[in-house]
């Protein structure tokens, strides 16, 4: 009876710290480099886990090029398709509910992506951010 | 008395070339003064009594996360379309911009593009990609937008377009959009190209 609690004690005690954890939210920025490339994906953390929501900002100006994706990768290879947007800054990822694109474990990418464009299409400051943790 | 000519003279020309430039660079002359309008101001259906169910309660949130969102005028514009009942939730901003959310993405504009729709492209799918996925583009339509077609290939398919938001769900796996053809209700057309990510990527 005893060894019951005290188990039963440790799983509880196991599901309140990773709940803590999972309601914990972080904004996690990253960047393209400088001049951003045509077509290159952006990495959010290095490390597989709970991701809340993705966005991206994109730089001003009226570039017609200017289209920004947005998915997951999960540590088992696969990923989300791709969501992609001309004119919304910033650019949110949703699900189709329209509520906030969430995944777990997963990592967080972002790309600047033109099918007609070219792989030197230069394009600054551009900032993809993922939030880290689940409600 | 000279001098007075040699002015009136010189103000003649100086109209008379404005003139002849007016006609000679439209586009320049209307670039300056054509700041397009609020987003906000060509949705009416954003000012419009709610007909629509309210969002639901996850897109709710996802606009509330947004900047400068006016909460109290979320709409939900169209819905029930496509496999998983798709749907498109907008409200205006407190500078006269809208924010939206759609199955394929949303986020805030200040204002609409000449072709007078913003939109977001992706696939029918929220978890791992799948060869079953079909595309999927969403978004919303200023009171100018009167129609709007997929030109997929040498084929034409009618998007759903009601209160100021548009869903199009293709309707096989490897239909993908070219372009979106806008009808606008001046008579004219727009053509914007669509350019998915997902097409040229295989999936794992």
């Amino acid at each position: 009876m005893k060894r019951v609690v005290i188990g039963l004690a440790a799983v509880i005690g196991l599901m309140a710290s990773a709940g803590a954890a999972l309601a914990t939210l972080s904004v996690y920025t990253y960047h393209g480099p400088s001049d951003a490339i045509w077509n290159q994906i952006y990495e959010g953390p290095d490390t597989f886990g709970p991701r809340y929501y993705n966005r991206v900002y994109r730089p001003t100006g009226t570039n017609p090029l200017n289209q920004m994706c947005l998915r997951y990768h999960y540590n088992d290879g696969s990923y989300t398709p791709w969501q992609c947007n001309y004119s919304t800054n910033p650019f949110y990822a949703y699900n189709g509910s329209g509520g906030n694109l969430t995944a777990y474990p997963a990592k967080a990418q972002c790309k600047y992506y033109f099918d007609g464009g070219l792989p030197s299409q230069g394009l600054a400051n551009v900032t993809c951010q993922t939030t880290v943790g689940l409600p | 008395m000279k001098r007075n000519r040699i002015i009136a003279g010189l103000a003649i020309c100086v109209f008379a070339a404005s003139a002849i430039a007016a006609r000679a660079f439209p586009h320049r002359n209307t670039a300056r003064h054509a700041t397009p309008p609020p987003a906000a101001s060509e949705m009416r259906a954003l000012s419009a009594p709610q007909v629509e169910a309210l969002p639901p309660q996850a897109a709710r949130d996802a606009l509330a996360e947004l900047p400068g969102v006016r909460a109290d005028q979320e709409r939900q514009l169209i819905a029930g379309i496509g496999s998983k009942s798709y749907a498109v939730n907008a409200a205006p901003t407190t500078d006269g911009g809208v924010c939206m959310t759609t199955p394929a993405g949303g986020g805030c504009f200040t204002s609409f593009a000449p072709s007078g729709i913003s939109f977001g492209v992706g696939m029918n799918n929220d978890g791992p990609a799948s060869p079953a996925d079909r595309e999927l583009i969403a978004g919303v339509a200023s009171d100018r937008v009167s129609r709007i077609d997929v030109v997929a290939g040498n084929r034409r398919l009618r998007v759903p377009l009601r209160d100021n938001a548009f869903v199009y769900e293709a309707p096989a796996v490897g239909v993908w959009a070219d372009a979106l053809e806008v009808g606008l209700t001046d008579g004219s057309k727009a053509r914007v190209v669509v350019s998915n990510a997902n097409r040229a990527e295989a999936i794992p």
